[in-house]
């Protein structure tokens, strides 16, 4: 795995074609077909992956999982970005544009 | 993978021109290029037709791999190398045998390599058949299965986690009719979860094959994942939640580190649309004498 580059508030970021995700209930399942490895993601994990939609700046996507979830926005940015970098090591994700 | 088993299937000798043969597994037709002997698992399909022997799969230029690696058959370390092409899937493993699938799991054709490849064709036999039902949408997990009252009840896990034993058990000591031994294939949409009971449990002698008259499917009421138990803890179950279940039901799907990318996305299909269909929970299971009792309370009466 190659180290997962800084992410900021203006990070924009995609899916990779080659990671397939689903969703199941309120949490998701990712397949990342080049390696036949499934993940297994909890509910934030899922509605954090469902707003990368390779246009949104990730401020926006922390603003709005402010809205939708009882916690502060330090516990926030620090899991979100603790989670973006794990799967951008593990090629589910990748950097759009912005650092 | 099919592992280590007792001899199971026999072959006729492998020779060009042998007209081919049709079986029921687990349900569904297949096509073999070499007569697949009765097994109670595998009955005789009433589609008849014959395959002739070919040793010429594809064009080179279709093939590419989907994986190449050194993993053990029948205690040998051996290069097992998959290719995906338009006609279909071949598995070969070295000292072996090769197996190819069609692309529509309808047709396989086997070339054992050896003495023991003839004696023992589950080696490369079992992983062909094993994908011929997956490109027909049907999975299977390693696990054993009962009849439970509401329909099948699924206990997946490790080797050695004690799914073998728990099925033999609940059948010997408290009347639950053994569905799968070891390798459980089954459907899943949104419409409907069942077991396919009719597919060879490798490891259990022919008298204690599912019967050939049996129903074609159950529905799954319930699947446990098996976990370790201190010996001295009680048997308990708790509830799983539906991502873990689901990485469960696609880790211990069989011989899955053979399928393409189109079928691991169908994998994960079926593994969601199982675990949000059916009752998914951990079954916390102490291997020590009496645990058997408390887990047969914990399904109620069969």
């Amino acid at each position: 795995m190659t180290p997962a580059p800084p992410l900021s508030h203006a990070t924009v970021l995609h899916i990779r074609p080659g990671a397939l995700v689903k969703r199941i209930q309120q949490e998701a399942v990712i397949l990342v077909l080049a390696e036949n490895r499934f993940l297994a993601v909890t509910e934030v994990g899922a509605r954090t992956l469902e707003l990368i939609d390779g246009q949104t700046p990730l401020g926006d996507i922390l603003a709005r999982l402010l809205e939708e979830y009882d916690v502060s926005r330090e516990q926030l940015e620090a899991d979100v970005y603790a989670f973006l970098s794990q799967l951008i090591a593990a090629n589910v994700v990748e950097v759009e544009r912005g650092r | 993978m099919l592992a280590s088993s007792d001899v199971l299937l026999t072959l006729s000798r492998p020779l060009a021109g042998t007209p081919g043969t049709a079986a029921l597994i687990a349900g569904l037709r297949l096509r073999a290029s070499q007569t697949i002997p009765a097994l109670p698992a595998l009955r005789p399909s009433p589609f008849a037709f014959s395959v002739g022997y070919s040793s010429a799969i594809f064009a080179p230029t279709d093939v590419f791999p989907v994986l190449s690696l050194t993993t053990l058959v029948a205690d040998t370390p051996t290069e097992v190398t998959c290719h995906v092409a338009p006609a279909g899937i071949t598995v070969h493993a070295t000292g072996f045998g090769e197996v190819f699938i069609a692309a529509d799991g309808c047709r396989l054709t086997w070339h054992p390599s050896d003495d023991l490849a003839r004696q023992r064709p589950e080696l490369i036999l079992g992983p062909g058949l094993v994908l011929a039902l997956a490109l027909q949408q049907v999975f299977c997990l390693h696990s054993s299965a009962v009849l439970g009252p509401e329909g099948a009840v699924l206990f997946s896990g490790d080797s050695g986690a004690g799914k073998s034993t728990l099925a033999a058990r609940l059948s010997a000591l408290h009347g639950y009719q053994r569905l799968t031994d070891d390798i459980t294939p089954f459907t899943a949409s949104a419409s409907e979860c069942s077991l396919l009971p009719h597919f060879p449990q490798l490891k259990l002698p022919p008298e204690s094959q599912h019967p050939a008259d049996a129903p074609e499917r159950y529905p799954i009421a319930r699947l446990y994942l098996l976990s370790e138990s201190p010996a001295d803890a009680p048997v308990r179950d708790e509830p799983v939640s539906p991502s873990v279940a689901a990485l469960s039901v696609c880790r211990h799907a069989v011989a899955s580190r053979l399928f393409p990318e189109s079928l691991m996305a169908r994998l994960l299909h079926a593994s969601t649309a199982l675990v949000e269909n059916v009752e998914v929970r951990h079954l916390h299971y102490p291997k020590r004498p009496g645990s058997i009792a408390d887990v047969a309370r914990l399904l109620g009466t069969p």
